[in-house]
């Protein structure tokens, strides 16, 4: 029984997100925002911040679930951390916050659900069973883990159903967890976010009518770090951000980490849709330096490498304990 | 092999080594946790998240520097 409310309310994201995306291209277009899809040999115009769609689909559907009641104080947490996650991507789109300011507005989203376990806290660890890291540190890690998903979900983006496919594959892993431990508040949230993935994907998806913008790729991090922390899947939400974190280590390890756009430029593509990269280390730019490559492929080995760790972590825990 | 297959398999090795290093710092977290329980709860999780982080970094390096050599072999290759 409760497995299928899990179900209607990923249809019901599913649907909304479905339904209000095409009105939403059509007045984020109107509104003048919009973005050249620049990995295409003919550069096109796309509608941004289509993120805000989902945003309003996610708050709907975890209205109704609040109403219904079946939301614990913890799952209220969660909405409000990752509603506000998507308002700091929204302001982001708006007004380009600077990359100080944008830390901490997302310290400030992740506060509700760290508030949430203002008790004990403990993490679930293969092998190692439960970790008790006390309140404070606990509180304290949920801030970080909330900053930390939804900036490296920003970071490893750019091509067309990347910053989604990527999150619906962790809402997967997150929700199947979920369900067989029986956290309801965990499954309804990851569940529905991944409805409202997969009906975005259907827009985001190779070729693209419609790009995140922030205010996706900061909710997308959100979504995973807080349904992680509800289900007490921490070991398997780090895991499944293994790609995203190497995209950040390589980033970093240049020199002007925050300028290597400017300095190299984007990625460069032929007629025929094979990409190049730029000059600087990047995980996507691995796969485009190792062999010839079209967007589609890309994000297709990505979501692939992200898949396979998954199910690696899943075994781990299965066998090791952690589940 | 045709020229599909070579591509496949160069990505497919790129993603083994993503495999082999994410288990590297699986064990290098847990054995970092098994070696310094004893000490406390917080110093024990921030020396074990900094063994794994060292190793992502190490790691990262690695695949980066996997993907030139491969490239290079493709440059060669006539």
């Amino acid at each position: 029984m409760t497995f299928m409310l899990a179900l209607t309310w990923a249809s019901l994201s599913f649907l909304l997100t479905y339904f209000l995306m095409p009105l939403g291209i059509k007045l984020l277009k109107s509104r003048g925002w919009t973005g050249v899809d620049v990995h295409k040999p003919v550069k096109v115009e796309c509608a941004e911040s289509g993120g805000l769609i989902i945003l309003l689909a996610l708050s709907l559907s975890f209205l109704l679930m609040f109403l219904a009641g079946f939301l614990d104080r913890p799952g209220v947490g969660a909405c409000l951390t990752i509603v506000s996650a998507g308002l700091v991507g929204f302001l982001d789109d708006m007004f380009t916050l600077r990359q100080r300011n944008k830390v901490l507005l997302m310290m400030l989203a992740g506060l509700p659900l760290a508030l949430c376990y203002a008790g004990a806290g403990s993490i679930r660890l293969p092998l190692v069973g439960s970790m008790e890291l006390g309140a404070f540190y606990y509180m304290l890690a949920i801030i970080m883990a909330v900053n930390v998903a939804s900036n490296l979900t920003n970071m490893l983006a750019g091509f067309n159903g990347l910053e989604a496919g990527f999150a619906a594959v962790a809402c997967c892993f997150l929700s199947i967890v979920s369900l067989t431990r029986g956290e309801w508040s965990a499954a309804f949230i990851s569940l529905a976010s991944l409805g409202a993935l997969l009906a975005f994907l259907r827009y985001n998806w190779y070729p693209a009518k419609v790009f995140p913008g922030d205010s996706g790729t900061l909710m997308f991090g959100a979504i995973i770090a807080s349904a992680a922390v509800l289900g007490g899947e921490e070991f398997l939400a780090v895991s499944l951000m293994i790609p995203a974190v190497f995209d950040f280590v390589l980033k970093m390890q240049h020199g002007k980490p925050f300028a290597q756009r400017r300095i190299y430029g984007d990625t460069r593509v032929n007629e025929a849709g094979v990409l190049s990269p730029p000059g600087y280390a990047a995980f996507s730019h691995a796969f485009m330096k190792v062999a010839p490559t079209s967007e589609r492929r890309l994000v297709l080995l990505i979501l692939l490498s992200e898949a396979l760790i998954g199910v690696l972590a899943l075994i781990m825990m299965l066998l090791l304990g952690g589940w | 092999m045709s020229d599909t297959g070579k591509r496949l398999q160069k990505h497919l090795l790129l993603i083994i080594m993503l495999i082999i290093i994410y288990l590297a710092i699986v064990l290098a977290f847990l054995l970092t946790y098994g070696l310094t329980k004893n000490l406390g709860v917080i110093p024990c999780v921030f020396l074990s998240f900094a063994a794994g982080f060292a190793v992502v970094v190490l790691g990262a390096r690695g695949f980066w520097r996997l993907a030139e050599t491969l490239s290079e072999r493709k440059a060669v290759a006539p």
